[in-house]
């Protein structure tokens, strides 16, 4: 064997040296070297006589689009006895135009070597007949790809201003013969400039009609507002999963469509993204601004309401402010209340009643709970809310109604004194005098401020570890303490139904009577372990069952079986006229109250 | 032998002795930071009490500390450390009437009581300890005094009252549950410390995530407020172009809501 081993090496010997010692010689190529405009071709460089990777750059040449990374291949073979060794380059080359490409040679390094390339031609051909129609099936492709599925946004406003909400409808439209497995992600928006509401649950439409294709529909409602001043773009995209083929390279290319095997495949993330969508977003005209204009934009009507007319002094009043419309009631600042002396007021309580989605259309309400200061007929003045109507493009101003309080004069109410707020101190602040003794000890040094949580507590843990134990301990006890005569019952009683069962099938009356009565008795023995019940008669039965509360229709019942069984037994007539099927049946029912 | 003995208390007590020896360090800083207070230099231990707090709190150290700023009139900063040295010693009533004195004095009500006592979020140990020790006590009463007679009763009783009991305990736990929720969304608004050529400046709740948005109100320096969460629980941020994070925050009774930078607030729990 090892002879064997040696008379080979000794025989390629020379073959190796040769292969070291091989010319360098370099082939370039374009393969194939005419081509259609459509078509894509290889430039292939190789590299005989080496193995290592040839460094250079390759010139460029206008019209020709070369792949950055190129695929490398090493090949050692015998060509005719001879050995033969070699690198080959293979780049991807996509040509941009029509025309004859002479591709110049160029110069490489390979090991310690410098070699050159030589010179390629490439014939590029204008594009003919079955390009173009393969061209066009691609162009079809991506069309119904994007028919397949595609996102639409509706909104009514052509621009906004800034700080302007209004509805608008995202829609999803799928086509039914995609196979969507589910929405991965519901659309998002992308860009800046306009805010959008969070998208809840989407409103399901199936069977539409649209370019001659049935779709389903998934629309959600959602909010607008401009939110930055400009022409802000921005693009909805959504991600579903779909049923792909799982070959990748089949001859049909497309891997939705005219599969045979189509809905077998993988599952692939498919983007649905809409176009760029523009929407100017103008600032709010100052012309005519009110002063007392906080934001409000849409379209309002505007009421009061107090909740009393009479009040004792210092009993509080509800004034309810509702603002009702459309607009942007998320950025709805609470009216600003100039009340005067006669009255304090608290912050306001909020509700909105309406779409809480999109916080566009409904009713808005603010209560306040307002105080009067002094006794006497007050009247709460009129209540000013200003709001820019985009429609109209103006400011509306819109006044409430004056409401009259009689207020009675109280003996136990004190003027409250009111508090000097830092904000009303227009002047300059000066140190102020400390609030206490300085602490002057540490005290205990903690190294973050926690707030104590039973998991982190070993209490909590100990007390469960306790108790989990103590747990396990009674059930393995209760388990291994089972008592073994009950249980000797328990088996004498299945095969006690068993053998019922075997009776009813062979329509054996007299071991039927024989096995209910023994059952019945041994059910008994169970509830009353400590009496002979073999040494009681029947009726003492029925009173015993009596003492431990059965109800009277069970004990009857019993009563009536146990009869059957012993005129069967001891006077060896059957006076019932039943079926042993409806007895069985009507027996079980019995036995199982006795527990 | 001998050697080797030494070299091996000496690694004990070196052991033993380094935090000891670490904790002397930040009590001496303290001292100086008492020292430089009591001789008037209120900025010199404002600093050194922040450096400690780099590494190390205590419930002192936070009303030191909210004491110097009260002083400073940075009435924002001196609610932050005062509502801190509270959570670590809710006991200190001297404190307690010290933060009623600087909410009063910038503007704000009083610290709102949000909820029942019973249901503070420093009992949470002591309502889920309580709900452990009903849940096992109940199994085992269940298991080991109405073994499997489930047909008396007493039994049904007793299984009813249990599981109330725990609906109540499990209850408490919840509540308690989340008031440290809160607690740990809760932040205080600051503004950059005030002078007397500087007086303290009102912080703008904008409307919209950006320095030109209007505000929708004008917070005092001081004011409590609570970061919004999203539904995977973290707060609601956006990141402007220059690399702002914007948070969105609401007031403690919900009716406020804007963005507010980073650097205008702090939170109570960090």
């Amino acid at each position: 064997m090892n002879r064997n081993v040696f008379f080979f090496l000794a025989c390629m010997m020379p073959c190796l040296v040769c292969l070291g010692n091989q010319a360098l010689r370099v082939e370039a190529r374009f393969e194939p070297s005419t081509i259609s405009l459509t078509n894509i071709t290889t430039y292939k460089v190789v590299v005989h006589g080496s193995q290592e990777p040839p460094v250079g750059s390759i010139p460029a040449l206008p019209g020709l689009r070369f792949s950055p990374n190129p695929r490398t291949f090493r090949s050692a073979s015998f060509i005719n006895g001879v050995p033969s060794i070699r690198f080959e380059l293979t780049f991807q080359v996509t040509p941009e135009r029509e025309g004859t490409f002479d591709f110049p040679s160029w110069s490489m390094r390979v090991g310690k070597h410098t070699s050159t390339a030589p010179s390629a031609r490439l014939n590029v051909l204008p594009p003919n007949q079955s390009d173009r129609i393969r061209q066009a099936a691609e162009k079809q492709q991506q069309q119904d790809l994007r028919e397949a599925a595609f996102i639409e946004l509706n909104c009514p406003r052509t621009f906004l201003y800034e700080g302007e909400t209004t509805e608008a409808q995202i829609s999803l439209f799928l086509w039914e013969r995609l196979p969507v497995t589910r929405i991965e992600q519901i659309p998002t928006k992308t860009g800046v400039g306009i805010s959008m509401t969070e998208l809840g649950q989407p409103n399901e439409q199936r069977n539409l009609r649209l370019k001659n294709k049935t779709y389903t529909s998934y629309s959600w409602t959602v909010g607008l507002t401009g939110t930055m001043k400009g022409v802000q773009n921005f693009s909805l995209s959504s991600i579903l999963r779909v049923r792909v083929k799982a070959q990748r390279n089949s001859p049909l290319q497309s891997p939705f469509f005219n599969d045979p095997f189509f809905g077998f495949g993988r599952e692939q993330g498919l983007e649905v993204k809409t176009d760029n969508i523009s929407m100017e977003v103008r600032p709010l005209p100052q012309k005519g601004r009110p002063e007392n204009f906080n934001g409000a934009i849409g379209s309002f009507t505007f009421d009061t309401s107090v909740d009393k007319n009479r009040v004792s002094l210092g009993d509080p009043v509800r004034l309810t402010l509702k603002i009702k419309g459309k607009g942007n009631f998320s950025a709805m600042p609470a009216p600003e209340l100039s009340l005067g002396p006669n009255f304090r007021s608290g912050p306001p309580a909020f509700h909105f009643d309406g779409a809480s989605s999109t916080m566009y259309g409904g009713e808005q309400s603010f209560d306040y709970v307002i105080t009067p200061l002094i006794s006497g007929l007050l009247e709460i003045p009129t209540i000013e809310f200003s709001f820019f109507d985009p429609e109209l493009e103006t400011y509306e101003t819109l006044h409430s109604s004056a409401h009259s309080v009689r207020v009675d004069p109280s003996d136990d109410w004190v003027k409250p004194e009111v508090l000097n707020t830092a904000d009303n101190s227009g002047q300059t602040t000066r140190p102020t005098p400390s609030l206490f003794q300085t602490e002057q000890e540490p005290g205990q040094w903690v190294s973050r401020i926690n707030i104590p949580d039973p998991l982190y507590s070993q209490l909590f843990w100990i007390i469960n570890i306790i108790g989990f134990t103590l747990f396990v301990f009674l059930l393995f006890r209760k388990m291994r303490n089972k008592d073994p005569w009950l249980e000797k019952l328990k088996l004498k009683d299945k095969a006690l139904q068993v053998r019922l069962k075997d009776c009813v099938k062979l329509t054996d009356r007299d071991g039927f009577y024989q096995s209910l009565k023994r059952m019945i008795r041994l059910r008994i023995t169970m509830i009353f372990p400590k009496t002979n019940i073999s040494a009681l008669s029947t009726s003492e039965l029925i009173n015993l069952l009596h003492t431990q509360g059965f109800p009277p229709n069970v004990t009857d019942e019993i009563s009536q079986l146990l009869h059957l069984c012993e005129t069967k037994e001891y006077a060896g007539s059957d006076r019932s006229d039943e079926s042993l099927d409806s007895l069985f049946s009507r027996a079980r029912q019995i036995i199982r109250q006795i527990k | 032998m001998n050697q080797r003995i030494q070299r091996i208390l000496i690694g004990i007590l070196s052991f033993t002795l380094y935090p000891s020896l670490c904790a002397e360090s930040q009590d001496r800083q303290f001292y100086d930071a008492v020292r430089a207070e009591a001789s008037g230099d209120l900025q010199l231990a404002a600093s050194l009490y922040e450096e400690i707090l780099l590494q190390h709190q205590s419930a002192n150290l936070h009303a030191n500390l909210g004491n110097i700023y009260y002083g400073l009139s940075d009435l924002g900063r001196a609610i932050l450390h005062l509502r801190k040295s509270l959570l670590l010693n809710p006991d200190n009533r001297e404190c307690r009437s010290s933060l009623a004195s600087a909410l009063k004095k910038s503007g704000l009500q009083a610290m709102p009581d949000r909820t029942n006592p019973l249901f503070a979020e420093n009992l949470q140990i002591l309502w889920g300890s309580s709900f452990a020790v009903l849940f096992w006590f109940g199994l085992l009463s269940l298991l080991w005094i109405f073994p499997w007679n489930i047909r008396s009763s007493s039994f049904w009783i007793y299984a009813v009252a249990w599981k109330a009991s725990l609906f109540f305990l499990a209850w408490g736990w919840v509540e308690c549950h989340q008031q440290g929720t809160l607690l740990k969304r809760e932040v205080i608004v600051l503004s950059s410390p005030p002078s007397p050529s500087n007086p303290p400046e009102k912080i703008p709740l904008r409307r919209f995530a950006s320095e030109d948005s209007d505000p929708n109100t004008m917070l005092t320096t001081g004011t409590s407020l609570l970061i919004d969460m999203n539904n995977a629980g973290n707060p609601r941020i956006h990141q402007s172009p220059d690399g702002t994070i914007w948070y969105l925050v609401r007031s403690l009774d919900g009716f406020d809501k804007g963005w507010l930078i980073e650097k205008e607030f702090r939170k109570i729990i960090e």
